[in-house]
């Protein structure tokens, strides 16, 4: 990102006729950009002002090792700017917890401690929810190349991994979203595995 | 013209000299391994375990800290620096997180994981057992987003390679930020760099040293970063460079003094190379004996063998004060040669003492000053008298007149009350005696001593010092002894005598105890049914597990992993120290962690139900091999008095005489160590080997103040010859005593002191009667 903006004070006149060209061109799938006057940098600002919040969700898992797809709900919890959980109720319980980089999956005495740089895939996956609740589009960007589209009232961010632990499971990670509120979250695997979860507010912010 | 001639030689001699130094030393090679100077009971711990020991521990890792700047410049600066050192020549492995602390290839374990891990019983595979697992592998599957590992899931849903990685990993590790290890409140970036090379190898550990600090500069960039730097390779390589910078500081300004007072006193150039021939003779000599009787000369050998033979300059300093106006340096060298013969024979005698000791380090140092002091002597009476220019340019030595003064009467007296409160204030100390911690005699400087153990808290690297040693005929039975001990040391750790115990068992188990995990296995039909049960019962579909049961499978017909098959897997490096081949036994190193109480520990370690186990505590051990080693110097050094007495007596053949010389010399060490106490110091075995140099001088002092059958003007050369003698001892040593390394420090206040004190009493008991 730090280099786009160099380059567009170089070749000025290139960009300023480009800009131009976007706003009055119907352009709804220019990456980053969107249409209108809200972007991915607008979106990212905007979730970085959230300090964090509470919300329910409900999701829809069809795993190729299991059966049956399975229906999963439960809440979220966010504290910016690296604190998340996610806790499943039911039959399938279990709370997972990350904090900085350390992570606590499990309940009371069946708790495991890890750590999300001994697992890329797992710190893959803890980026792509973490940093897009905190605004952190560096942190993204190490992972994930991005493609944004819509507009402020109905977005659509893509993210596909780009290292090489994570791009062999995951296929890509598709969050929808309206203003800084994120509804949606889907997530298609390699092996045809897809999960799509629904978050509803229950609070300030984290959904 | 002619009267350059004795310069030119005395200068070439001086270089000759110190040529044949350098070749000897070079040619024997000089030992820095301490043990040689801590004696043990015999034969507890193999010689080739310690070493494999001490390279095993820290000798080769390097703690590094980043501070200054914020969070993310020290966070970029550890991973930059990281990039830069790996694969550069002297670096072995640079860790800075828990990604790269991980050892390469633990998937190679994969294969192995129901022979290693631990959690392997039947029960762990019966229906019941698998529902258990399985259940919690779809509650895994749940994960945040997504990405979970699900060829690991369907291979290995019991979770034992987990298992085995969890015996790998050490329990304290430190925080993180981005994946990168920082102090808990996050001011410090921390890596740890291993070495490729020897910790002794002093200018490797210097070139790796250099190169870190050149990459951190890069890493750095603008940010306003500091490196700090710790651990063994760190010190040793910094207290040789101080000690380096003191010596030669010392040297130049007092070799500058030592000019001016020869100039001053003998008005002759040609006197200054020529006073160091007797010393350089000594090294040469105490350098090739010890070279030609054990092979090599151990550093402290000869630093303190060099300490020891300094008394050597004092001989030729006496040659060119008795020489009367024309009269050849032979007739002087023959007139004074009884007295520098038996000052030379008595300290021979006095300080080879110590080659009964039956330390090596010590009978090193013996023979060194033994034969040192032989070659001096013999220099100054053989060479330098055919050396020293024609005639002497004065009849009379300058020197104040007071240095004529006759002693007061109560001279011998005052000595004797002297020494009697100084034996009193050294029996008052008791036991505020000693110094026997190793850790205060250490030159690194205080402050970087708390930075490292700050690091090293940190890195949760505690300083290893409680080891438990178990000896066996095999590999495997050590191994066996190993897992038998498991019960006590789980004990240990649940009664809180230990935080926690690393052994080689726990990472590569016996031949045995992976037999029996084997035969814990369910036959692949039977594991089917039970899998395709429990499975169902989770909502898994069929074949979900298949790999698993291939791996389970394939497990039932594996040849056990053993330490001939660990070459090239990451095993290997967590093994090698560990597991060790000595004298035709092999041992296992456990180390313990966090030990709180050590002698409830080795109770404990006692009563341990296995044979063959040694508990080390390194640190007490150390500090025993120093008491051991003072009560030898001592030991040896009192009965090298005793042999003193005798030969003064028959050298001076009267017992009264030899007395008068001998207990003003000897008294002046406990009066020095008298002083040094008072003012709140403990004796270290620096200190002790100061006083020996204190006798040596001292009793030169004394023969020469009571050198009879002389004319006043003997007498009066005999004064000032001890007045340079003492002031070139006493500048040297004060020069000493003003450095900033401890050890330095003590050699040099305790010869200042000591020598003083030897010159003073030498005096006070000159009068006859």
């Amino acid at each position: 990102m730090s280099r786009r903006p160099a380059r567009c004070h170089r070749a000025g006149a290139l960009c300023a006729w480009l800009l131009a060209l976007a706003a009055v061109a119907p352009a709804p799938s220019m990456a980053e950009h969107g249409n209108g006057d809200w972007g991915l940098a607008e979106l990212m600002a905007a979730r970085a002002e959230v300090t964090g919040g509470r919300a329910r969700f409900r999701e829809e898992h069809h795993d190729e090792l299991l059966a049956e797809p399975v229906e999963r709900t439960g809440t979220l919890v966010y504290r910016a700017p690296d604190y998340v959980r996610k806790t499943v109720t039911g039959t399938d319980g279990r709370t997972l917890e990350v904090h900085g980089d350390r992570v606590r999956v499990g309940d009371g005495d069946d708790q495991r401690r890890l750590h999300i740089h001994e697992h890329p895939a797992l710190a893959g996956a803890v980026a792509a929810f973490r940093a897009t609740l905190a605004g952190d589009l560096a942190t993204l960007r190490e992972h994930y190349a991005i493609r944004f589209q819509g507009g402020h009232d109905d977005w659509t961010l893509t993210y596909r991994p780009t290292t090489g632990a994570l791009a062999e499971r995951l296929e890509r990670i598709v969050i929808r979203g309206r203003g800084r509120a994120i509804s949606e979250v889907e997530t298609r695997e390699t092996d045809g595995s897809w999960r799509l979860m629904r978050i509803s507010r229950a609070g300030d912010g984290a959904g | 013209m002619r009267r350059l001639v004795p310069f030119v030689v005395a200068c070439s001699l001086c270089a000759a000299l110190a040529a044949v130094l350098a070749l000897v030393l070079a040619r024997g090679g000089v030992d820095t391994d301490l043990t040689a100077f801590v004696p043990t009971p015999g034969g507890d711990v193999p010689e080739a375990l310690r070493d494999e020991l001490r390279a095993g521990l820290s000798e080769r890792v390097i703690l590094a800290g980043i501070r200054g700047g914020g969070v993310a410049d020290r966070i970029r600066a550890s991973r930059a620096l990281r990039q830069k050192l790996a694969g550069q020549p002297g670096v072995a492995r640079v860790v800075n997180g828990p990604a790269s602390a991980a050892p390469d290839g633990l998937d190679a374990l994969m294969p192995y994981r129901y022979l290693l891990s631990p959690e392997v019983t039947p029960e762990r595979f019966r229906e019941d057992a698998l529902r258990r697992a399985l259940a919690e592998r779809r509650r895994e599957l749940a994960g945040l987003l997504g990405g979970v590992d699900r060829e690991r899931l369907r291979a290995d849903p019991t979770g034992e390679l987990r298992a085995v990685l969890r015996q790998l990993r050490p329990e304290v590790t430190p925080a993180t930020r981005n994946g990168i290890w920082v102090t808990d409140q996050e001011e410090h970036a921390l890596l740890v760099i291993e070495s490729r090379h020897d910790g002794t190898d002093l200018d490797a550990q210097q070139r790796l040293l250099d190169a870190v600090r050149a990459a951190f500069g890069e890493a750095a960039g603008d940010a306003s970063l500091e490196l700090v730097l710790t651990g063994q390779p760190v010190f040793a390589v910094q207290s040789r460079a101080r000690i380096q910078a003191t010596i030669a500081r010392v040297s130049v300004i007092g070799g500058v003094l030592l000019v001016a007072l020869l100039l001053w006193a003998y008005r002759s150039v040609t006197a200054i190379p020529l006073v160091a021939v007797p010393l350089l003779s000594a090294l040469v000599a105490g350098a090739g004996v010890v070279v030609a009787l054990f092979g090599s000369v151990h550093g402290m050998t000869l630093a303190f063998g060099g300490t020891l033979v300094g008394v050597a300059v004092d001989y030729a300093v006496h040659l060119f004060s008795h020489r009367r106006s024309g009269e050849p340096a032979q007739r002087a060298m023959i007139r004074i040669w009884p007295t520098i013969r038996l000052g030379a024979l008595t300290t021979v005698a006095g300080y080879g003492a110590m080659v009964l000791s039956g330390v090596a380090g010590l009978m090193q140092l013996g023979v060194f000053a033994a034969a040192g002091l032989v070659a001096a002597a013999l220099t100054t009476r053989w060479l330098l008298p055919a050396i020293v220019p024609e005639a002497p340019t004065r009849r009379h030595l300058p020197g104040p007149a007071w240095l004529d003064a006759a002693p007061p009467r109560a001279g011998r007296w005052l000595v004797v009350a002297a020494a009697v409160a100084g034996l009193g204030t050294v029996a008052g100390h008791g036991d505020r005696l000693w110094q026997d911690d190793p850790a205060a005699m250490n030159p690194v400087p205080r402050s970087l001593q708390e930075e490292d153990a700050r690091l090293r808290s940190a890195l949760g690297r505690a300083d290893m010092r409680h080891l438990v040693l178990v000896s066996g005929a095999g590999a495997q039975q050590v191994l066996r002894r190993l897992e038998a001990l498991e019960p006590s040391f789980r004990a240990l750790v649940a009664d809180g005598v230990v935080a926690g115990v690393d052994h080689p068992a726990g990472v590569l188990p016996s031949r045995a105890t992976q037999l029996r995990r084997r035969e814990a296995l369910p036959a692949p039909d039977v594991l089917q049914r039970r899998l395709a049960r429990a499975g169902q019962a989770q909502g898994f579909r069929d074949g979900a597990f298949t790999p698993f049961v291939e791996a389970v499978e394939a497990a039932r017909s594996r040849d056990p992993l053993t330490i001939d098959d660990l070459e090239g897997t990451p095993l290997a490096d967590l093994v090698q120290g560990q597991l060790v081949r000595a004298q035709g036994r092999w041992w296992g190193v456990a180390r313990l962690r966090g030990v709180g109480d050590a002698q409830a520990l080795a109770a404990r370690l006692a009563d341990a139900p296995v044979p063959g186990v040694m508990h080390l505590d390194l640190k007490a051990q150390a500090e025993a091999g120093l008491v051991r080693l003072r009560h030898h110097v001592l030991g040896y050094s009192l009965a090298g008095a005793v042999v003193m007495l005798a030969l003064l007596g028959a050298g001076l053949r009267s017992l009264r005489e030899a007395g008068a010389v001998w207990l003003p010399a000897l008294l002046a060490a406990p009066s020095a160590a008298a002083i040094l106490l008072a003012a709140g110091q403990r004796l270290s075995i620096f200190h002790l080997v100061s006083l020996l140099l204190v006798v040596g001088l001292s009793l030169d002092y004394a023969l020469f103040f009571r050198r009879r059958g002389e004319d006043a003007l003997a007498r009066a050369q005999t004064r000032r010859a001890l007045l340079v003698c003492g002031a070139s001892t006493l500048g040297m040593f004060a020069l000493l005593a003003g450095s900033d390394l401890s050890v330095l420090r003590d050699i040099g206040r305790t010869v200042t002191l000591g020598a003083a004190l030897g010159l003073l009493f030498g005096w006070l008991v000159s009068a006859r009667r």
